[in-house]
């Protein structure tokens, strides 16, 4: 078994995000959720690993590696409740200059009051994998809205990879958002806009993102990078969540499958702190 | 034969209507010819004389009481521009007189006088249109991507529409009236409840694309403006529809400022489908703006009789280049009044339009979602 810093497990959106770091540091490995994944935490004793895409038996490797002693983080909360495994949660975004860079902005007097946020991405996969990412833009919103959340409405339509999630939130100051989870569009990479008092902000994939006129069509190619993994390791990116809001999550996870059985939405109210 | 020229009667210019942006169209169109301004002796005190100044340099007569002027011979269509609360009277006395119907955005101020408008001019057989909303390139260019099958299915949507005019301004909590207005109050002198306003353009695009609506969620009481806050009215607000199918369109909808944004407000679809996901720029097709002596000497100045610029755009670093949305309406118009085809947006849509903003105006004042039809309750 190999000895190395880092072991990151992720599906193709997340190594797109971290590539550079994958292809500059010999010592982090990425492995892929399903494809290769026994092989990877046999292969490796990692110092630091890293679970940045939820999948089934995702806790018992998790387990697995805190048993040998690997600090272990997840970038979101795990889908279902273990026993015994408190592992920390560490906050993607704050890996992220783009979001590091409209939150300042957003703090400047010119911008005001935060009043609404659109927030789109697609993360691929399934159910899990898009309650992930509700989570993590969950976290975002209320960072950039400047406020906790209170209220959500959740309204989902299909199932499985073609299931798509529509958040719509409201904040403690009155504040709005709508976080879509989009079924398709790779590229898709949180288009974000956020209207203050003052103005508009807005990280808008089409633009940021390079392209290449081809024969018949454009094609969008990968983002520069700007996130880096070591941030993810920061104390600063740990989150703490209390009982309660472990709870609401969960909450919201059955949601997403009951609103898309019922052809209906459903309200939850985000714990008060 | 000569074509036939239809007579229009102007119906009020308020200044909560678009009646001033149709003019143009009317005036240019070779079937269209305008008779008259009419308007009732009861109204504002500004608007008469805005009437007569219109009806002068349209060379046309100016006439008290819409009643009668409807009935004038000369007179093939009415085009409604009155304020919401007087459209509903206008349209069924002016269908039960056989006239067609030319109106701005909304037949009524609440169901029952959407529902009334609608048994009025069916019951007349006469032609409706409201010519705002499906008209433009945005719902256009939406269409043609659903209709072109590349997007799959079609199980999402979200649109983003604000206007970017007025000055916000710091609001204090005494400013803030606690609660949220109901609907069924929408005229006021200084503002208008911006979720009707600017959300019925969002509400329009998703009707458009989807089944009917059966459930909605609306969300309000973040506000930009002091002027909004002070009646616990809208400047801003979003909702939730899921249609029959089960599918869910998100939209945001407003009044946020000037100078907020390149555009003049952003007005964005995203179509998502089990293919891909499409994004639609309404203000697109347009030329980039830089022009420097027009941003360096920008006049963001607002006029103090126009304050949240109902009457005048933005400054813009872009210009449209998309068609002009009322000559299309209005030949449809025409073509529905020679051929007997229904055009494509008519009082019937203009009720199921205006059920779905009060059930999110309802939605917003009891915290939870509504189910459509609406029934009962003062929306209703």
């Amino acid at each position: 078994m190999r000895e190395i810093d880092g072991l990151v497990i992720g599906g193709p959106r997340e190594f797109d995000f971290y590539r550079e770091d994958f292809e500059a540091q010999d010592g982090v490995v990425f492995a892929r959720p399903n494809a290769g994944r026994s092989n990877a935490l046999d292969a490796y004793l990692p110092r630091q690993a890293l679970f940045l895409s939820p999948y089934r038996g995702m806790a018992v490797d998790a387990a697995r590696l805190v048993e040998k002693g690997v600090d272990v983080r997840t970038a979101g909360p795990l889908p279902v409740r273990a026993r015994n495994l408190d592992i920390p949660i560490t906050d993607i975004h704050r890996s992220d200059a783009g979001f590091r860079a409209m939150l300042e902005t957003s703090r400047h007097a010119d911008f005001g009051e935060p009043v609404y946020l659109r927030l789109i991405s697609s993360p691929g996969g399934g159910k899990w994998q898009k309650w992930w990412c509700i989570f993590q833009s969950c976290r975002k919103a209320a960072a950039l809205l400047d406020a906790p959340l209170r209220r959500v409405y959740v309204a989902a339509t299909g199932s499985a990879r073609i299931l798509h999630v529509s958040i719509t939130l409201k904040t403690d100051r009155h504040s709005t958002g709508h976080l879509l989870v989009s079924p398709t569009g790779f590229r898709l990479q949180d288009d974000l806009f956020l209207v203050g008092t003052g103005g508009t902000l807005a990280d808008d994939p089409l633009l940021n993102q390079p392209g290449m006129y081809g024969k018949s069509d454009y094609r969008m190619m990968s983002m520069p990078a700007r996130r880096c993994l070591a941030d993810l390791w920061r104390n600063e990116a740990l989150i703490t969540l209390s009982a309660e809001e472990l709870r609401f999550y969960h909450d919201l996870l059955r949601a997403i499958g009951d609103s898309s059985r019922s052809r209906r939405g459903i309200c939850l109210e985000y714990p008060a702190a | 034969m000569a074509d036939r020229v239809y007579g229009v009667l102007l119906v009020s210019f308020s200044k909560h209507s678009h009646q001033k942006s149709f003019v143009p169209a009317f005036v240019d169109h070779p079937r269209i010819r305008i008779v008259g301004v009419a308007d009732d002796a009861d109204i504002d005190p500004y608007l008469k004389p805005l009437n007569q100044t219109w009806a002068e340099q349209l060379g046309v007569p100016c006439l008290e009481g819409i009643e009668a002027a409807v009935r004038r011979d000369e007179v093939d269509v009415v085009s409604i521009g009155h304020e919401i609360e007087r459209r509903a009277e206008i349209a069924r006395l002016a269908a039960r007189a056989g006239k067609h119907l030319w109106i701005d955005k909304y037949i009524g101020a609440n169901m029952r006088e959407c529902r009334d408008v609608v048994e009025a001019v069916e019951g007349s057989g006469v032609t409706s249109i409201l010519p705002s909303y499906v008209y433009n390139d945005f719902v256009n260019q939406s269409k043609k991507m659903i209709d072109a099958g590349i997007l799959g299915d079609l199980t999402a949507m979200h649109v983003d529409i604000l206007f970017g005019k007025g000055i916000p301004r710091p609001i204090t909590s005494a400013q803030r009236k606690p609660g949220f207005l109901p609907p069924g109050r929408w005229k006021f002198p200084d503002i208008k409840r911006e979720l009707l306003t600017v959300g019925a353009y969002a509400v329009a695009l998703v009707q458009q694309c989807f089944d009917p609506i059966v459930e909605v969620y609306g969300q309000g009481g973040a506000y930009f403006f002091p002027e909004h806050a002070a009646h616990g009215a809208d400047d801003f607000g979003t909702l939730t529809l899921v249609d029959r199918s089960g599918r869910v369109a998100t939209l945001s909808a407003g009044r946020n400022g000037i100078a907020s944004h390149g555009a003049g407000g952003p007005n964005l679809a995203y179509l998502f489908g089990s293919k891909g996901t499409g994004r639609i720029d309404g203000k697109r097709p347009g030329i980039d703006t830089h022009l420097r002596n027009r941003i360096v000497d920008g006049d963001y100045s607002i006029d103090e009789n126009d304050p949240m610029q109902w009457h005048s755009g933005p400054p813009t670093l872009l210009t449209s280049t998309g068609p002009e949305f009322t000559r299309a309406a209005l030949d449809d118009l025409v073509h529905a009044l020679v051929t007997g085809a229904r055009p494509r947006f008519t009082v019937r849509d203009a009720r199921d339009h205006m059920e779905v903003l009060l059930a999110g105006y309802e939605s917003i004042v009891r915290n939870q979602p509504v189910r459509l039809p609406l029934c009962g309750g003062e929306a209703a």
